[in-house]
């Protein structure tokens, strides 16, 4: 059993333009590491002095990560991850 | 206010809606939205509120037509390449429906003219191109009491949220700061897909009319998300910030 991490298309990019990629369950900080680890240059994406940055918000299960423990929100084997940033194209 | 044949004509298949009827087909044409953003969210919204008969529609945006806006704005074409956006916005919906009144304003929002102009709609709608203007547009609705439909795009995904002050949480609730401008640059580098925009701007559009009609239920403290690709919607629950520094002290 594994967390899947939902990466939007802003980010694919830097996955090869994988979609769903599959991460050992931890803390979000951990997965985020784990994540760097395959794809180098997603983590500076994402976070910024430890915190994720303030435009990119992260859901556990439908959850939002702010209102949980945000970074050390842990996910555990089975949740789903989704990643959205602010977009403002119009 | 009372329908003239022609309008009963006009706005048949929406009045035979238990939901519109003809005093919702009166609420629409007595009703004043602003569209920020004359590009393709602003195109398809502004198209489909013009067809609906919306009385009065303004439309900000300084800029002008280019080639490579053709792909998606489509309330331009290819003999207006130069001109104003806002005015060849104005041609094609006053063209599609000569019984509304498009006001074009070509200016860039800034926090000293802002607040003015809105203060003559009932309904703003957030089709800009850039963060700065997103949060200054959600801060100004929060300071006037004013709902904000608010649609944005990138590559093949879009957002909807609607904000109504006082009762759902804001965009800064739901992003608490605007990216840097680097991030904003390379988003823009990244390219959309045209018919993205249609999409995001006819939900927009479905909001607005909703809003004025009272028809069905509102997007509200929801985030929308469409993937083009995966021709998928998903929606997610924003949790109203109480420490937010928009609307924070609102209920």
């Amino acid at each position: 059993m594994s967390v899947i991490v939902l990466i939007p298309a802003v980010f694919q990019n830097i996955t090869g333009y994988k979609e769903k990629i599959e991460c050992s369950s931890g803390s979000i900080l951990d997965i985020i590491n784990q994540l760097e680890g395959a794809f180098p240059g997603i983590s500076e994406k994402l976070v910024e002095h430890g915190n994720i940055k303030k435009f990119i918000n992260i859901y556990i299960n439908d959850k939002d990560i702010r209102f949980l423990s945000r970074q050390n929100t842990v996910a555990k084997d089975g949740d789903i991850i989704m990643i959205i940033p602010a977009v403002s194209e119009g | 206010m009372h329908l003239s044949n022609e309008q009963i004509k006009r706005y048949s298949r929406q009045i035979l809606l238990p939901q519109i009827g003809e005093e919702g087909q009166i609420k629409i044409l007595s009703a004043k939205v602003c569209i920020i953003g004359a590009g393709g969210l602003g195109s398809a919204l502004g198209y489909y509120l013009s067809a609906a008969g919306v009385g009065k529609i303004c439309i900000v945006d300084n800029d002008i037509v280019e080639l490579s806006n053709l792909q998606r704005q489509i309330s331009h074409n290819t003999h207006r390449l130069g001109e104003l956006k806002v005015l060849s916005a104005k041609k094609t919906f006053e063209a599609l429906n000569p019984d509304i009144n498009v006001i074009p304003e070509k200016v860039r929002l800034c926090k000293d003219n802002i607040l003015t102009l809105f203060e003559n709609y009932d309904i703003i709608c957030d089709c800009s191109d850039n963060f700065e203007t997103r949060f200054l547009i959600n801060d100004s609705c929060i300071i006037l009491n004013k709902p904000l439909i608010t649609g944005a795009v990138s590559q093949f995904e879009g957002q909807l949220a609607v904000i109504i002050p006082g009762e759902s949480p804001c965009y800064r609730c739901l992003f608490e700061s605007p990216p840097p401008l680097e991030f904003q640059a390379s988003m823009q580098e990244s390219g959309v897909i045209g018919f993205l925009p249609g999409v995001i701007g006819s939900l927009q559009a479905g909001e607005v009319i909703k809003l004025i009609t009272g028809a069905g239920e509102i997007l509200k403290g929801e985030l929308l998300i469409y993937n083009a690709l995966k021709q998928s919607f998903k929606k997610l629950k924003i949790p109203k910030n109480p420490n937010c520094t928009a609307c924070g002290n609102k209920k």
